[in-house]
């Protein structure tokens, strides 16, 4: 009997050990690590789509001015014939 | 004996529990596996978001000298037609308003009845009158601008003849028959019914009446509608008082 209750104690003992040392978690760090991570991503997310929009925006007004362009060669093409110069 | 049969159930007890604590936690929290798996995606979602920044970067500064260009283009080429229709930037804005406006009040007359069109004549004639200066600007050259004016006129054309198709008429009778002078046709009744209102029959027949006083059977006048004299009318009618006044005098 003393026998069998020195076996589970040893049994108890080491399965304390593996439980505290031998865990498959992530430790705090790590997952603070991830976290970091995935906010770094997420503001990297916002910057580009940022950037996304004021390409569009100035994509818009080359179009803009190319049309100014256009209307005012042809204003003058127009304004040359009408003066006859 | 049985006091470490005890404890040994107890230790038992205590184990399993910390077994079972530990798989509700394992549940909770991440393992590693997971967290290397998040851990990889995270990274190479930043180099992918990283390496699109650079590209939006460098496109962005290739779209700002492009705009700067088209920009730059757009003036010197703005300038030349300036200078090339001889106005300023100003003038042509003002031009620009001014035919919008008289486009737009012409739109407004358009659902305006005869009536009220004969009362808007003057103005019409304005607008006609302010058109003619415009045209002569050579901005109104350019077609986007000479189709306006044209259809612009064309409108106030019709509009004055419109408001013209509401005015009276009256053809001059003898004076040994019918009486008639400017004074006795402003106080018949289908005319104004007042004999004062004489100077608005004369203001709006300038083109054949020079002399109040003087007035031709056969003369087809215009009758103007209204029911006051305006100031011009008053000033002629005055002056023509005081002339007749003075002419009496002497």
């Amino acid at each position: 009997m003393k026998t069998l209750y020195s076996v589970m104690l040893c049994v108890l003992v080491l399965g304390m050990v593996l439980f505290a040392g031998c865990s498959n978690n992530a430790t705090d760090e790590q997952i603070a690590q991830l976290q970091a991570l995935q906010k770094e991503v997420s503001s990297l997310e916002q910057q580009n789509a940022d950037k996304q929009r004021q390409k569009d925006d100035l994509n818009k007004q080359i179009a803009d001015q190319n049309d100014k362009l256009k209307q005012c060669q042809q204003d003058t093409q127009d304004a040359k014939t009408a003066l006859g110069k | 004996m049985k006091k470490r049969v005890s404890v040994a159930v107890f230790l038992a007890m205590v184990f399993f529990g910390l077994i079972g604590a530990q798989t509700v936690f394992a549940q909770e929290k991440m393992t590693k596996d997971e967290w290397q798996t998040q851990m990889t995606s995270a990274t190479n979602r930043r180099t992918e978001l990283q390496s699109q920044s650079a590209q939006l970067d460098k496109d962005i500064a290739d779209l700002k000298a492009k705009l700067a260009s088209s920009q730059a283009d757009a003036k010197a080429c703005h300038e030349a037609l300036l200078a090339l229709l001889g106005v300023t930037d100003d003038q042509w804005a003002q031009f620009d308003r001014d035919l919008t406006n008289m486009e737009n009040r012409a739109n407004q007359l358009q659902g305006e009845s005869d009536d009220q069109l004969m009362a808007a004549r003057d103005e019409i004639k304005q607008m006609q009158s302010k058109l003619d200066d415009m045209s002569k600007i050579n901005i109104s050259k350019l077609p986007r601008y000479a189709s306006r004016i044209t259809a612009l006129r064309s409108k106030l054309d019709a509009l004055l003849k419109s408001g013209m198709g509401r005015e009276k008429s009256y053809t001059v009778g003898t004076w040994a028959k019918d009486r008639d002078c400017l004074w006795n046709i402003a106080k018949k009744p289908d005319i104004y019914g007042n004999a004062w209102m004489w100077p608005k029959i004369w203001q709006g027949n300038r083109d054949q009446i020079k002399d109040p006083d003087v007035i031709k059977p056969k003369m087809v006048l215009k009758i103007p509608t209204g029911t006051e004299l305006s100031k011009e009318e008053k000033t002629s009618a005055n002056k023509y008082y005081r002339r007749k006044g003075s002419a009496g005098t002497k």
